[in-house]
């Protein structure tokens, strides 16, 4: 690294910076020039063009995926792939796979990464790229994206709201050995209804992928292992290509104009330039600098026309309530999605506010502003340290993106407006629901728990039989704490939050559910499809990361008794079928320490 | 709250092993104070005693009487136990939260108890109240304290913090979770070398 040399190109980017000291946080809106870390860091915010995430293209893998070049122990795939893509399972057969599999590559490997511009900060990268590159699937086109770790650190890779076989699902010890690469098999298939139909209800349309990896999953997000994917269903593209919705892609496999991904994550700064990581800090790391796709602070020019902003709360600990404004004054909008799922209806909103994991999908309308208008993302919720946030107050607000407003009317824009119909929803309904568990997240000697009890790769908590409706109960009983609760598998509908009805813009699918200080959240959820192991845990990476975390695994019912089969867990050892783990037998005797 | 203390006061000091790093060790933010242990022998704690080491700390007072004669023994456990797959040098450092009353011969009365006495690089140690707590305050074992309340002993961490100060990788877990967990734990966390290098000795 070459700091002197930043420290020269900085220090002639601003004429107005001005010298600040170490450290201090972010300066309300409309402030001139935000120093980070040290002087020479200092940029001016809002005159970075926001970078749009480029897309990942298809491959052709080699050996391909399921042989037995590339099976388990593999040289060339060591932890194979989900044996859910071999057998005749639901996910695999063919009617169900309408369109040819996709094939993608992805590489986990250090890099540098501008999040402030000039300053080449180390970072993790998938190929190299924070945050990485967008992964664009369709219902009924199964993906295999064979990820090979470069970087010399335990990794395993989360599709956050996706539906997929265990062996792909991010299981925290189902790792991707430095050097070794995994075969994630994404069916994209969709959950069947009781009917066997597919359940288009629950399709999926803004996920993101993250690191996942035992104890180092905050670690390795925060240096930049996030990345999103977005997925259409034929629902969707009916409501795109009837011009209701933004298109999803640009011309020529570009990324779309007018439906962009925002990641957020606050970051923090070294003197030299590097991210400030602090390996004590066990409540949640907070940054000072508010960053969007990678760059601190960027600005984007608008048409006058709608946009599908998809925003992700990929920040570690950080709460954010947001909202669009023009000269102080905010600006209403449209909510179309929580976490993975489209609303029933376009929701008017005039504020989002969001937990890590979460993402929220709205429209906002340029077309009312003449050419020339600057508008903002503002973040209004103010949070000091990763407990909680401290509460929304508009004199804290801080810019995250500038909007730039030029052009004319666009003639001809997208239908969406208040009310507009999305994706349908058939609510479950508690009496469905064959068996109620109750998950009490508590902090107790500075240790984060559930139940009482750390989160163990070698038992299952929880062993629901496959196809069941469950009700779920949250409580957060750790006393001056958030804990957004994110189970895999499946997505869920919240019934009640401390004993009311939601607000409407969580009453319908969630996959990270907002389980602030002292709350209680109800919520059903089916599992199906996939049988287990799948973890539960706490979106705070840092909380996560210190076994804020439960396994449940579903299991499928004998079809020669009808009773539900085994857990895989004998409580003593990880016991794991390596077809299901990705890990040779032999690797979990040799180091046990990475199986704890 | 203040932004946390910037763990860079030393500067930029470049790090071979942590090419992706971030902050700078964790020694070099711990107070530079002298701690005496239950042999009564001054030990500088920064850097005679963690910098650039493994090291695995738990923190008591000898008047607990429920939980922290449990934690010695759960710790013992993990000693052997780390003892029997380890060749590599770590240390285990036992703080007294109670420095006022915990001397040095009353440290070495309870270690002797608990039958922890005998390792020589298992510590155990007290000293000047006012330097005992900024040591406790840098390793976060201490609940945050209101404003103008007193700091209890009993409220301090459950916590067993492990670490190796020269990859800058730490960790913590309950003392209370139990002693495979945590000597493998710090086998993972604290790992002396690459893990794609003992991963790929493994597949030799």
């Amino acid at each position: 690294m070459t700091p002197l040399t930043r420290r020269t190109f900085l220090a002639g980017s601003s004429a107005a910076a001005v010298a600040f000291p170490h450290l201090q946080l972010v300066p309300k809106a409309g402030a001139a020039a935000v120093p980070v870390g040290a002087p020479s860091l200092r940029y001016v915010p809002h005159t970075t063009p926001l970078p749009i995430p480029g897309r990942l293209a298809p491959t052709t893998l080699n050996p391909a995926p399921g042989t037995p070049e590339a099976a388990v122990g593999s040289a060339a795939v060591y932890h194979g792939i989900a044996p859910e893509y071999q057998r005749g399972h639901p996910a695999g057969v063919k009617e169900r796979a309408r369109y040819p599999e996709k094939h993608y590559r992805l590489e986990m490997r250090e890099t540098t990464h501008q999040w402030i511009p000039g300053v080449d900060t180390p970072a993790l990268g998938y190929n190299g790229i924070v945050p990485g590159p967008l992964l664009r699937a369709r219902i009924g086109e199964p993906a295999v994206v064979r990820v090979t770790n470069r970087a010399d650190v335990e990794a395993s890779l989360h599709l956050h709201g996706g539906h997929n076989p265990a062996h792909a699902d991010g299981h925290p010890c189902f790792y991707i050995f430095p050097g070794r690469s995994r075969d994630y098999y994404y069916p994209f298939a969709l959950p069947l209804s009781a009917d066997g139909q597919p359940d288009v209800e629950h399709a999926v349309s803004t996920l993101w992928y993250h690191d996942h990896g035992n104890d180092v999953t905050a670690r390795n997000v925060m240096f930049g292992l996030a990345g999103l994917c977005l997925v259409t269903d034929d629902l969707e593209e009916r409501l795109i290509a009837d011009r209701v919705l933004p298109p999803i892609d640009g011309p020529g496999g570009a990324p779309s104009a007018y439906d962009i991904p925002l990641a957020l994550i606050d970051q923090a700064f070294n003197r030299d330039g590097s991210l400030r990581w602090d390996p004590l800090d066990f409540d949640g790391r907070i940054g000072d600098v508010p960053t969007v796709n990678g760059v601190a602070q960027p600005f984007l020019a608008v048409e006058r026309r709608k946009y599908r902003f998809r925003l992700l709360c990929s920040s570690l600990a950080r709460v954010y309530h947001l909202r669009i404004v023009r000269g102080g004054t905010a600006v209403p909008f449209l909510q179309i999605a929580n976490d993975a799922f489209l609303l029933p209806q376009a929701e008017p909103v005039s504020s989002v506010e969001f937990v890590p994991g979460n993402r929220a999908d709205i429209i906002v309308d340029f077309s009312a502003f003449p050419a020339g208008t600057e508008l903002y993302l503002q973040n209004i919720m103010e949070q000091t340290n990763g407990r909680k946030p401290k509460g929304v107050d508009p004199r804290a607000a801080v810019n995250l993106l500038k909007f730039v407003v030029s052009g004319g009317v666009v003639p001809n824009d997208v239908t969406v407006a208040a009310g507009t119909p999305l994706r349908p929803l058939t609510p479950l309904h508690p009496s469905e629901a064959t068996a109620t568990r109750r998950w009490s997240f508590e902090r107790r000697k500075g240790a984060w728990m559930i139940n009482e009890d750390f989160w163990s790769p070698f038992r299952s908590q929880a062993t629901p039989v496959l196809g069941a409706v469950e009700r779920w109960i949250f409580e957060n009983k750790s006393g001056g704490w958030w804990h957004p609760a994110h189970p895999h598998l499946e997505g869920h509908q919240i019934i009640s939050i401390n004993g009311r009805t939601p607000p409407r813009t969580l009453r319908y699918h969630s996959d990270t559910s907002p389980l602030a200080d002292g709350m209680t959240i109800e919520i059903l959820l089916h599992l199906r499809t996939y049988t287990g192991p799948f973890v539960m845990h706490c979106h705070n990476n840092n909380h996560e990361d210190m076994r804020m975390m439960v396994q449940f695994e579903t299991v499928a019912r004998d079809p020669a008794t009808g009773r539900p089969r085994p857990s895989l867990f004998n409580g003593r050892t990880f016991s794991v079928p390596p077809a299901i783990s990705g890990i040779p037998a032999a690797d979990v005797a040799a180091h046990p320490e990475l199986f704890t | 709250m203040a932004a946390p203390e910037a763990s860079t006061s030393a500067g930029f000091r470049p790090r071979p092993r942590e090419r992706v790093g971030a902050a700078g060790a964790v020694s070099a933010r711990l107070p530079d104070v002298v701690l005496r242990n239950h042999r009564d022998e001054p030990r500088r704690l920064r850097e005679e005693l963690v910098a650039g080491q493994r090291v695995l700390l738990s923190f008591l007072y000898t008047r607990c009487e429920e939980v922290c004669p449990r934690t010695v023994e759960q710790l013992r456990e993990v000693y052997h136990h780390l003892r029997a797959r380890e060749t590599g040098p770590f240390r285990f450092l036992t703080l007294s939260v109670d420095p006022a009353y915990d001397t040095p011969e009353r440290l070495l009365r309870y270690a002797v108890r608990r039958g922890a006495a005998g390792f020589p690089d298992w510590e155990f140690l007290t000293g000047e109240p006012a330097d005992v707590a900024a040591v406790l305050r840098a390793w976060r074992a201490v609940e945050p304290v209101e404003p103008g309340g007193v700091e209890d002993p009993s409220s301090h961490t459950g916590m067993v913090v492990l670490g190796n100060d020269a990859t800058h990788r730490w960790s913590a877990i309950a003392a209370g979770a139990g002693p495979d967990l945590i000597a493998n734990l710090f086998l993972r966390v604290a790992r002396p070398g690459s893990l794609g290098a003992s991963l790929a000795r493994t597949a030799e």
